[in-house]
């Protein structure tokens, strides 16, 4: 991976493509390399969906190598949805090709003059651009199987769908799994929306010939890969709970706890919890002939993902994430898991945000539009998006849009971008992470990364009743650093409890490029990326004002523990005093 | 647990996979009698018969009364309480369930803390949740010694798992009586919101 891959949509004659090398941004990968980008080279005051606006598409840093774990992919732009610098990211096979294509980065520029839409196909010859009017809002499955007819069966793809291309606020980008079916997505921060408003339906991806990345070091990155995996399966968490039931584990747990969003956020727990939890999605997924354990992309040695079946055996949608699960499921009143999976593959081929969708027809319900519990109201509303309707614009245009148009006072949004599935009244850290990053309400923006370890801000005491400035503080700068390795989050776990699994990632990363990585500089690197996203905010006009949670968090007690989120408006603004 | 409690047991003798599959109603909750008022370690190991080691390596994630437990020796579980157990569980929110996590601080608002009672030693009953792994590991367990169920709630868990259950079981017994599979849904649903005994036992522990 030597070169970025730029192409300026808006060139005069038609698109234009140029590779050039790394330079200045040598040495980062993922959101690292993503939010440099956008931060020096994207103008904080101008339109997202104008031509000044940059899309950039980055691996990881050890994708396309033997690493597990190293198919993350990146997407940074300004975002149309929060106003702010965005990065969302996603598994799937595009990550590994893109590496051994040679590419650090693909960056889209400009903007096509006449409205045209094209795909883009990149293999080992070169990159080939064509207009393609045949593609006009086609979802991402009919997309993708368009293109399997086109280039064969080889390729991985990235692409939008009908959302993308009316360049909806919510719209997501899809990149295809080890099956070539659309299923991961980089979801939040309409980052779709901004791929269309550059008239790319899609980019193909075809590494057939090419090697695997080779590091500088073969020996010791070999070694420190078999630690690396030694010690994600020897923890409970990435050996165990994910590869049992994925990320919906936790459902019943975070119901149990009284933290789990229900009914637009009125509640803390939800009645049907069991009905949709990870333990039944597991059972129902082994009985029908779907998979309970799978990997997004080759190299995954966790597996959280999974196959999900009808009752006659036919595929409905990739095992739903817990955050999927929670938006369409108890934030909306609804305990069908069958259901839900629809929503899920919905989501999936309009290309749409389902954080973002689920919590949306929480507000709408809660503006009356369709009654909490009612599964095919939501999947109808879908629907409308995909067909274009005047309604479905509304609802694809995310939360704060609807509950504007419905007249809904509870809109839980920070930054114009959907809370996430924990209720910050119950898990009070957690809201001070959504209030405060860069990004919008986030929960991967501060995740279960080796704070301690990483001696960030040094020792917390883990039962003080205070200090969830400094965790989330120390949690945001150590996410901000392993988001930047492009390594797939959920390896956080093991980190978290196991010194020597997060030094065989430093290893790994250290004989790959040759260079001497050590934890300080992971924290060092931390801080310069989130210096960066907030400084691109307060450039495009955030303030302290944009760090809060809506006013009804402090104002109402959420049941069963009546607690109010309690954390002072004084705190959230030393969140970033390093 | 409701006032009415049913003089009946009910035992089910299944397959090893309809034993997986009947441990999907732990999730849901069930109720045990236990002498009340005591540490929640004690009422682990001492009462529920569950390996200390089990305890302290594999039940990581503790809820009492739905919140989350730290310190298994002061927290007192009394009668009527509900204990949730669940191993180490993923997401920053997830880690900070955990006891005496790195994160407990983040839910430190909704922490358990021991409010006290008048119920030491006594005979009570408790609801109980089994979660994830720990619904695998310890289900035979609590089924080997009898749980107790609405009656109601065990037949709508049968009716939805009718297929399997109707296949996976060997012999069902209501009391001393054995009762065909596709008849015991609706004798319990006559039973209405009266507990019953429930035993699950695989085939291969029972010699016919």
């Amino acid at each position: 991976m030597d070169k970025i891959l730029r192409i300026d949509m808006g060139a005069e004659g038609g698109p234009r493509a140029t590779a050039s090398p790394v330079g200045a941004y040598t040495g980062l990968g993922g959101r690292g390399l993503t939010s440099s980008i956008v931060s020096k080279e994207v103008d904080p005051l101008c339109h997202p969906l104008g031509p000044g606006n940059k899309l950039i598409i980055a691996p990881g840093l050890l994708s396309g190598s033997i690493a597990a774990m190293s198919g993350r992919i990146s997407v940074g732009c300004k975002s149309p949805l929060t106003g702010g610098i965005k990065e969302a990211n996603a598994g799937g096979q595009p990550s590994q090709m893109l590496a051994r294509l040679g590419y650090t980065a693909i960056v889209l520029e400009g903007k096509p003059k006449n409205g045209s839409l094209y795909k883009i196909f990149i293999n080992k010859d070169g990159v080939k651009i064509s207009e393609d009017m045949s593609l006009k809002m086609l979802s991402n499955y009919q997309v993708v199987e368009k293109m399997k007819g086109e280039f064969g069966n080889k390729i991985a793809c990235i692409s939008i769908g009908q959302a993308g291309e009316m360049r909806l606020s919510a719209a997501s980008i899809a990149f295809t799994d080890m099956e070539l079916r659309p299923t991961r997505h980089a979801g939040r921060g309409g980052v779709g929306a901004v791929m269309g408003s550059k008239g790319v339906k899609v980019i193909v991806v075809d590494d057939t010939d090419l090697p695997m990345c080779q590091p500088k070091d073969p020996e010791k990155f070999r070694a420190a890969n078999i630690k690396f995996v030694e010690g994600l399966r020897a923890h409970a968490v990435t050996g165990q709970a994910l590869p049992s039931y994925g990320t919906n584990v936790l459902t019943n747990i975070i119901n149990e706890a009284g933290g789990y969003p229900t009914y637009n956020f009125k509640q803390g727990r939800f009645r049907g919890a069991a009905k949709i939890s990870g333990e039944t999605y597991a059972e129902l997924e082994t009985k029908r002939g779907g998979l309970a354990t799978h990997g997004c992309h080759k190299g995954c040695v966790i597996r959280c993902s999974g196959i999900y079946n009808d009752k006659d055996g036919h595929f409905i949608s990739k095992q739903p994430e817990y955050e999927t699960v929670w938006a369409h499921g108890g934030n909306c009143g609804i305990d069908d898991p069958d259901k839900i999976a629809m929503l899920d593959f919905l989501d999936d081929d309009i290309g749409l945000d389902t954080i973002e969708m689920g919590a949306t027809i929480g507000v709408a319900m809660d503006g009356g539009l369709i009654q909490f519990g009612d599964a095919d109201g939501a999947i109808n509303l879908i629907k409308e998006i995909g067909k274009g309707t005047p309604l479905g614009h509304i609802i694809g245009s995310g939360a704060e849009v609807t509950g504007k148009v419905f007249g809904v006072e509870k809109v839980p949004v920070v930054k114009g971008q959907a809370l996430p599935a924990y209720d910050p009244r119950a898990v009070q850290g957690m809201g001070v992470t959504y209030a405060t990053s860069p990004m919008g309400a986030d929960h991967t923006a501060g995740y279960a990364v080796a704070t301690n370890i990483l001696k960030v801000g040094g020792d917390v005491d883990p039962l003080k009743p205070a200090g969830q400035v400094e965790l989330s503080r120390n949690l945001q700068v150590a996410t901000a650093a392993v988001d930047s390795t492009g390594m797939c989050l959920f390896i956080a776990f093991a980190i978290l409890d196991q010194p020597e699994t997060f030094q065989a990632l430093l290893d790994m990363l250290n004989a790959f490029y040759g260079i001497e990585l050590t934890a300080e500089k992971v924290v060092e690197l931390g801080k310069t990326i989130l210096t960066l996203e907030r400084d691109f905010n307060i450039r495009a006009g955030f303030t302290s004002k944009q760090d809060r949670l809506p006013l009804f968090f402090k104002n109402e007690p959420l049941p069963p523990h009546n607690v109010t989120f309690q954390v002072k408006d004084e705190e959230l603004d030393t969140v970033f005093n390093w | 647990m409701p006032d009415t409690i049913s003089t009946a047991a009910i035992t089910f003798i299944v397959s090893q996979q309809a034993l997986k599959e009947f441990s999907q109603i732990l999730q849901r909750g069930f109720f045990i009698r236990i002498k009340t008022g005591r540490p929640l370690e004690e009422v682990l190991v001492e009462q529920m018969g569950i390996e200390k080691r089990y305890v302290e390596e594999q039940l990581s994630t503790i809820f009492l009364d739905g919140q989350p437990v730290d310190d298994l020796h002061t927290a007192v579980v009394h009668d009527g309480s509900t204990l949730s157990l669940s191993a180490a569980m993923p997401g920053l929110a997830g880690a900070s369930m955990r006891r005496k996590g790195v994160y407990a601080s983040f839910r430190s608002t909704i922490a358990y803390r021991e409010k006290g009672g008048t119920d030491a030693g006594h005979e009570g009953s408790i609801e109980v949740k089994l979660f994830n792994l720990v619904m695998i590991d310890l289900g035979p367990h609590f089924f080997k010694r009898g749980i107790y169920l609405r009656s109601d709630t065990l037949a709508e868990f049968l009716t939805s798992m009718t297929v399997d259950i109707r296949t996976g079981c060997r012999l069902i017994l209501l009391g001393n009586r054995p009762v065909p599979g596709d008849a015991v849904a609706g004798i319990l649903k006559n039973m209405g919101t009266d507990m019953i005994e429930v035993f699950v036992i695989c085939q291969k522990d029972v010699v016919f």
